[in-house]
């Protein structure tokens, strides 16, 4: 996983929760970069698995919400670096229908290596649309809060639905109705 | 507390330490495998700019030495480059003027042109285009115009290029070549003989209609080309009298390979072909060979009936019985028939090869057989009489009949003479001249008779008349009413008697020949006949038209009206008698009428009274005479005479006289 998603995450839970909080899941979890992350190098997944779990138990809040929180936070991580990438879309719509064959594409050429989700787009009109998501990491409400900020970016809101495929949420149907 | 504090921080920061040193190593490494990248890079980059400037090199110097005009134009038409050879050939130079190569396609050629290069786009490229191009002297070309298409590096099309090759000259000897080619096949289609011409792996390269309609194949000459001949003489054995001696023959042919001229075939049908073999060669290379099947069967029937006519024809010279003799232009004899070998007494053997003038020497006549042969060879016919010695030495007369023989060029090759022995015939025709002067003497012996019998009878006639007339003058008065009857009745036996020796004198000069034979006309006849006919006056004699002017003897015509004419006068019985002269005139003779309102004569008298002697009423006019003494002269005159009549009413008496 990419030391930005790592280094990000963190900047979040200091700002949220203060340095203690950091150092403490850092402390708590048992990583093997010793929870020293730079936003270009590569880390294993399971590392943010232990964080989220142990920001999970000491917050009281669960995964799903955290990475929901973290997602949108993370839109604004896009925003600074891409900000020409969003600038050629003029509609939420448009711009999440095409993730799979221009933003990861894009977002590959700072990052090699860097592994996505799969989006299928299942249905599309004007105003809805609906995605498969497939990954292996399960992190669909992280994807959830980056849609909802991208609504938001464009000055509109919707209707997210999501429906787990299969229980363990590597394969989630997103059903995106535009208001 | 605090100091819990400084210790996360601490942490913290030495976190931040060791990301920032892992960042910076991260960024080291990949700034030294940059590094490498672009020197490796840069290594490619030149030998590529090396690689370039050859290519370019090589492809300035091909585009500069190209000897045919290479152009390059962007998609709009318009030409950005062209090479010397172009510039020289199109007459335009772009570096003086803009040119379109629109403007440089010949009008007729404009779809084809528009239709290639719109390919040419889709495509890529083309090749063989070939079309007419106009130059600026507005001289038509034929070019050959191989192009592609000029991309960049996105794959976009942004311009053309060509090679345009001056094919006028070629196209012209290739036209011209095509032309030929056209009028030789039509030639070859249209021949009288069938023709096939086999490649030589006997597949057919040409063949025509005539071979077609010979071969009873039922399509076209065009669709056999290409095909397969090693097994045709078996399909068509058939058509042939001796189906297996035509296959063998042709494979015999096949097998030698030579030129085979004039080999007789004969068809089911009758149809004699004569076939022609021609092997072709190019070198020691056999390229195929040539058949070709001519119809003789015209000529040779010709031929044949040619020579049974000739055969006819020797057989009637051979046989005839007029000598026949052949002489070319030295005299020397060529031909005898069988009539001359007997007619001469010589054999075929003796004649054939001497001159003429040596086997029938006689010299009084040398001189008309020179003559005559002179004037044959200038090529009169002409007939003559000689008289010569046969071999036995007996003095022959021929009649020979003589005409130039010409040979096929029209130029007198010698003689044909045609020789009737006329020995007998003129021994004969001696007699018949003496027989005749005999026959005139005795005829002119029997006149005289005839004349002398008459004046004889008529003498003592006469005398008996005067006698009679002195005996009543010197009895007068003393003779009975009874004697003097009788002395009349004597009186007027006597005038019948002088008009019946009259009358046969008549009859015999009737049958006279007839000397003088000039026109005679029978108007002028009829003015004589009033003169001499007694006609009362209540007949008319009406000649209703114009008499024609008939050939003959005008006396002899004379006979024959006065008879008629006279008879009619004398058998009218009505109070106005009418006598109508008339004529129709046909073709080859004069038919004449003279038709009379008189008593008529009975049907069954109609043939007697042609008959000498022969009078129907017994009175002094009538002797019987007349109407003989009329048919005499009319048959003379090769015409015929006949009657119609009603008893009563009337007699029309009908004549002919050839013309």
């Amino acid at each position: 996983m990419k030391g930005i998603v790592f280094t990000e995450l963190l900047d979040l839970v200091e700002s949220k929760f203060g340095l203690e909080m950091v150092d403490k899941i850092i402390h708590q979890s048992k990583l093997e970069s010793k929870g020293i992350y730079t936003s270009i190098g590569t880390y294993s997944f399971s590392e943010m698995l232990q964080l989220l779990q142990h920001l999970s138990a000491n917050t009281d809040i669960s995964i799903d919400a955290l990475l929901l929180v973290y997602g949108e936070h993370f839109f604004s991580v896009i925003e600074k670096i891409y900000p020409g990438l969003l600038a050629t879309y003029k509609d939420p719509i448009e711009m999440l229908s095409s993730i799979e064959n221009h933003i990861h594409i894009e977002v590959r050429k700072i990052y090699p290596g860097a592994e996505f989700p799969t989006f299928i787009v299942e249905e599309k009109t004007e105003k809805s649309l609906i995605m498969i998501y497939k990954s292996s990491r399960a992190m669909h409400h992280f994807g959830l809060g980056l849609m909802n900020k991208t609504f938001q970016y464009f000055n509109s809101t919707a209707s997210i639905v999501l429906e787990k495929i299969k229980e363990d949420g590597t394969e989630v149907k997103f059903i995106i109705t535009k208001n | 507390m605090a100091q819990e504090k400084v210790k996360i921080l601490e942490r913290a920061l030495k976190r931040e330490k060791s990301a920032r040193k892992a960042a910076e190593k991260i960024l080291e490494n990949k700034s030294r495998d940059l590094y490498f990248i672009s020197e490796e890079l840069k290594n490619a980059n030149f030998q590529l700019e090396n690689l370039l400037d050859e290519k370019s090199s090589q492809l300035q110097g091909v585009f500069e030495n190209i000897n045919d005009a290479y152009l390059v134009i962007n998609l709009k038409g318009e030409i950005l480059k062209m090479n010397d050879v172009a510039i020289d050939f199109f007459g335009y130079n772009i570096d003086n003027e803009k040119v379109n190569v629109a403007h440089l396609i010949h009008p007729d050629d404009k779809n084809y042109a528009f239709g290639s290069f719109n390919n040419l786009k889709k495509e890529g490229s083309f090749t063989n285009y070939i079309a007419r191009v106009l130059t600026k002297q507005k001289e038509v070309k034929w070019v050959q115009i191989n192009a592609t298409i000029i991309y960049n590096k996105e794959k976009t099309a942004i311009a053309a290029q060509g090679i345009v090759r001056d094919i006028t000259s070629n196209k012209e000897a290739e036209d011209l070549l095509k032309q030929s080619e056209n009028r030789l096949s039509s030639l070859i289609l249209n021949l009288d003989s069938a023709v096939l011409l086999e490649d030589e792996k006997r597949q057919i390269v040409l063949t025509n209609t005539k071979f077609c309609e010979i071969f009873k194949i039922p399509v076209s000459p065009e669709l056999l080309i290409g095909q397969d001949c090693s097994d045709a003489s078996e399909q068509s054995k058939i058509l042939f009298k001796d189906p297996e001696s035509f296959v063998t023959r042709i494979n015999e042919i096949l097998q030698n390979k030579n030129q085979v001229l004039g080999d007789e075939v004969i068809m089911t049908d009758g149809t004699i072909l004569e076939r022609d073999f021609i092997p072709i060669a190019i070198g020691p290379k056999y390229q195929g060979h040539l058949w070709t099947y001519k119809n003789v069967t015209l000529k040779k029937k010709y031929s044949k009936s040619l020579e049974s006519q000739k055969e006819k024809y020797s057989s009637i010279i051979a046989n005839m019985n007029l000598g026949l003799i052949e002489v070319d232009n030295e005299d020397e004899i060529l031909m005898v028939n069988q009539s001359f070998v007997e007619m001469s007494g010589y054999t075929k053997k003796e004649l054939i090869g001497k001159k003429g003038k040596e086997i029938f020497p006689i010299d009084e006549e040398q001189e008309t057989i020179s003559l005559q042969n002179t004037k044959r060879l200038n090529g009169e016919s002409n007939s003559y009489e000689i008289t010569v010695q046969n071999k036995k030495g007996v003095n022959k007369n021929w009649f020979i009949s003589g005409a130039p023989n010409y040979n096929l060029n029209g130029e007198i090759i010698g003689s044909i003479g045609i020789h009737l022995d006329i020995t007998e015939f003129n021994l004969l025709e001696k007699q018949n001249a003496k027989i005749l002067i005999e026959l005139e003497k005795r005829n002119n012996e029997l006149h005289e008779y005839a004349h002398i019998v008459s004046h004889d009878l008529k003498a003592p006639l006469r005398s008996i008349d005067a006698l009679v007339s002195w005996i009543k003058s010197d009895n007068e008065g003393e003779l009975g009413e009874v004697t003097i009857q009788n002395f009349e009745l004597i009186e007027e036996t006597l005038e019948t008697m002088e008009s019946l020796i009259f009358n046969v004198l008549e009859y015999s000069s009737a049958g006279a020949v007839i000397e003088k034979i000039k026109g005679v006309d029978l108007n002028s006849v009829f003015d004589d006949l009033r003169k001499i006919i007694l006609i009362p006056e209540n007949i008319s004699v009406n000649i209703l038209k114009k008499l024609p002017i008939v050939k003959g003897d005008s006396t002899k015509f004379k006979q024959i009206f006065q008879n008629l004419v006279s008879n009619a006068v004398k058998f009218s019985n009505k109070e106005k008698g009418v006598i109508e002269i008339d004529y129709i005139e046909e073709a080859s003779f004069y038919l004449f009428s003279v038709k009379d309102n008189g008593i008529g004569i009975e049907k069954k008298h109609h043939d007697k009274i042609f008959k000498i002697f022969h009078s129907l009423n017994k009175s002094k006019e009538s002797t019987g005479i007349g109407l003989s003494i009329a048919k005499r002269v009319v048959e003379l005159y090769k015409g015929d005479i006949w009657l119609e009549s009603e008893e009563g009413k009337g007699t029309t008496f009908y004549f002919t006289i050839k013309k």
